[in-house]
């Protein structure tokens, strides 16, 4: 499923609502879902929160998400298998690995295709900015 | 030196070298002959140890241990001569055996060569014989059988002294497995460190930026803060329980409080409820006749508080968690049976291995530190299960045995079953 470019001309003044960008968010610890959420609400963005691959899945085929943000070690599903899945479901979506794995993570051991890791605790201005950026239809990004 | 080690090894087995003593056989004439020869030797002593400590000043590998100087070597010789005083004296008390135990001690922790020690003593035989030999004024046959009483009562010291440098080893040994398991575990630290620190994190991120957050949302954030500082804490506890481990301090205990102060701490029902939908179910199978355990109360319970919260996260959706204890061949078993996902055949022989761990979330050391703290305890640990059809953890521990009537002094025979 592609979703439409929302664009805004600025030139011509007209005024088309920027459909704020969708988000999902999947960690196995509830808490930390529900701290991106409101932070991801609070920057205009809305966010939807699962707890374990399935329940992500579950989400992904109801509604597309322009970004997924994925924690690695998950039970049950961990967060590379999930990845995989939800690319096959939604190709365009744009995964962001969150993960308390430190940094020497070996990126090469990644599939092609995870767009960027994050490290926790996040850098939060540092999340928002990456998010920004690959969120479609933002004023002023391609 | 690391408390552990101090810990471990500050009481000699005086059972085990009360055995070992009886097998070298050192009999009441034996005894006589060492006094005997204690009161030829007397004279000739002090010559004996002057050269004694020349010959380790000669070698170099003994000389580096001895790093006070004169000072030192007066304050050695002095207590050469006390232990030769004795050994001849024939002082085989208990205190006499645990000074033994700390000098070999000191030894290990002097970093000397334990074959120098050996040797040393070896030397001291001859020396002692040799003199025995030069102030003897009777019969050959008497001689001949005052020397083997002196090597008999020099092997009892040896074998005193040998006993102590294996302690040191074992509990040096321990010592540094427990580091590498430590050092390993550094990476899964981080994880399970990081997890809360994020949401630490996170929380204090929204808290600072939000525009109008409500009260309630506030609470929510600072509930959080709260909820991941005991989660981090509890993974700081688990690893520094895991590495400082001490020998367990015994007390007599009884099976029953035990299990209900592991029900209090763990917000379990004490007794058989009727389970509600997603709550657990215990039930409990202990019979009045149980006998008490010697064990670490406190160890016990970080024991049965692992095994406990192990059934509860098989069960999420809840279920029946069943406690059975029994008294079976001078051993108390006491079994925690689940009716969760069980665990798969291929991980059942690492499961008791520390960061062995199926689940995304801990370190993976509650059951290496349970095995760990019942080793310690002399029982051990079994486990039986099918994936998908739950679990039966087996506890074993050696219970006290009463004691039949008055004047019976040991313990008495297993009861049985």
């Amino acid at each position: 499923m592609t979703q439409d470019p929302m664009s805004s001309s600025a030139e011509t003044g007209s005024l088309q609502e920027l459909r704020p960008p969708r988000v999902l968010v999947v960690d196995d610890e509830p808490d930390a879902c529900a701290n991106l959420r409101d932070i991801l609400c609070e920057f205009g963005y809305h966010a939807d929160i699962a707890t374990s691959g399935l329940a992500a899945l579950d989400l992904a085929h109801q509604f597309t998400y322009d970004i997924a943000l994925l924690d690695l070690k998950m039970p049950h599903m961990d967060g590379l298998t999930l990845y995989r899945r939800l690319k096959q479901l939604s190709p365009n979506t744009i995964a962001v690995i969150v993960t308390a794995y430190s940094g020497e993570l070996r990126l090469a051991a990644l599939p092609r295709g995870i767009d960027v890791v994050c490290y926790k605790p996040v850098d939060v201005d540092s999340l928002l900015n990456t998010i920004g950026q690959l969120s479609p239809g933002r004023l002023g990004d391609s | 030196m690391d408390t552990a080690l101090q810990a471990s090894t500050a009481e000699p087995p005086l059972e085990h070298i009360a055995d070992l003593q009886r097998y070298i056989g050192y009999h009441p004439e034996d005894v006589q002959r060492v006094r005997v020869a204690h009161q030829l030797l007397q004279p000739h002593i002090p010559a004996l140890i002057d050269d004694f400590y020349a010959e380790v000043e000669r070698h170099e590998a003994t000389r580096e241990v001895l790093t006070g100087g004169e000072a030192q070597i007066e304050r050695l010789k002095g207590s050469l001569r006390e232990w030769l005083d004795e050994l001849l004296s024939n002082d085989d008390s208990d205190e006499y055996i645990r000074r033994r135990w700390r000098v070999g001690m000191r030894h290990s922790e002097l970093g000397l060569n334990q074959i120098y020690a050996l040797a040393a003593l070896a030397r001291l035989r001859g020396g002692l014989g040799k003199l025995l030999r030069e102030a003897w004024d009777g019969s050959h046959e008497e001689l001949y059988l005052t020397l083997g009483a002196l090597d008999k009562r020099l092997d009892l010291d040896l074998l005193v002294i040998e006993t102590s440098y294996q302690s040191a080893r074992e509990a040096k040994q321990q010592r540094t497995e427990r580091l590498a398991a430590i050092g390993q575990m550094a990476g899964g630290l981080a994880h399970e460190l990081r997890n809360p620190l994020n949401v630490i994190k996170t929380s204090s991120y929204y808290l600072r930026k939000a525009r109008q957050p409500d009260s309630s949302k506030v609470e929510e954030h600072l509930e959080r803060i709260e909820r991941q500082v005991v989660r981090a804490d509890a993974v700081i506890t688990a690893l520094s329980n895991f590495a400082r481990m001490p020998m367990p301090s015994l007390e007599t205990v009884h099976l029953p409080p035990l299990l209900q102060q592991v029900f209090e701490q763990e917000g379990l029902p004490g007794d058989e409820q009727d389970p509600a939908p997603g709550k657990l179910r215990l039930v409990l199978d202990l019979p009045t006749t149980l006998p008490a355990i010697k064990a670490d109360p406190a160890q016990l319970l970080i024991v049965f508080a692992n095994l406990v919260r192990n059934a509860i996260e098989a069960m999420p959706q809840g279920g029946r968690l069943q406690i059975r204890a029994r008294h079976f061949n001078g051993q108390l078993e006491i079994s925690f049976t689940d009716d969760g996902i069980g665990i798969r055949e291929e991980d059942l022989p690492h499961i008791q291995e520390p960061l062995y761990s199926t689940k995304a979330r801990g370190l993976g050391l509650g059951l290496a530190l349970s095995r760990g703290i019942l080793e310690k305890h002399h029982g051990r640990i079994d486990v039986h299960s099918i994936a998908g059809q739950g679990a039966t953890f087996t506890v074993r521990l050696p219970a006290v045995q009463p004691s039949v009537g008055a004047g019976h002094g040991g313990n008495s025979a297993p009861s049985s079953p």
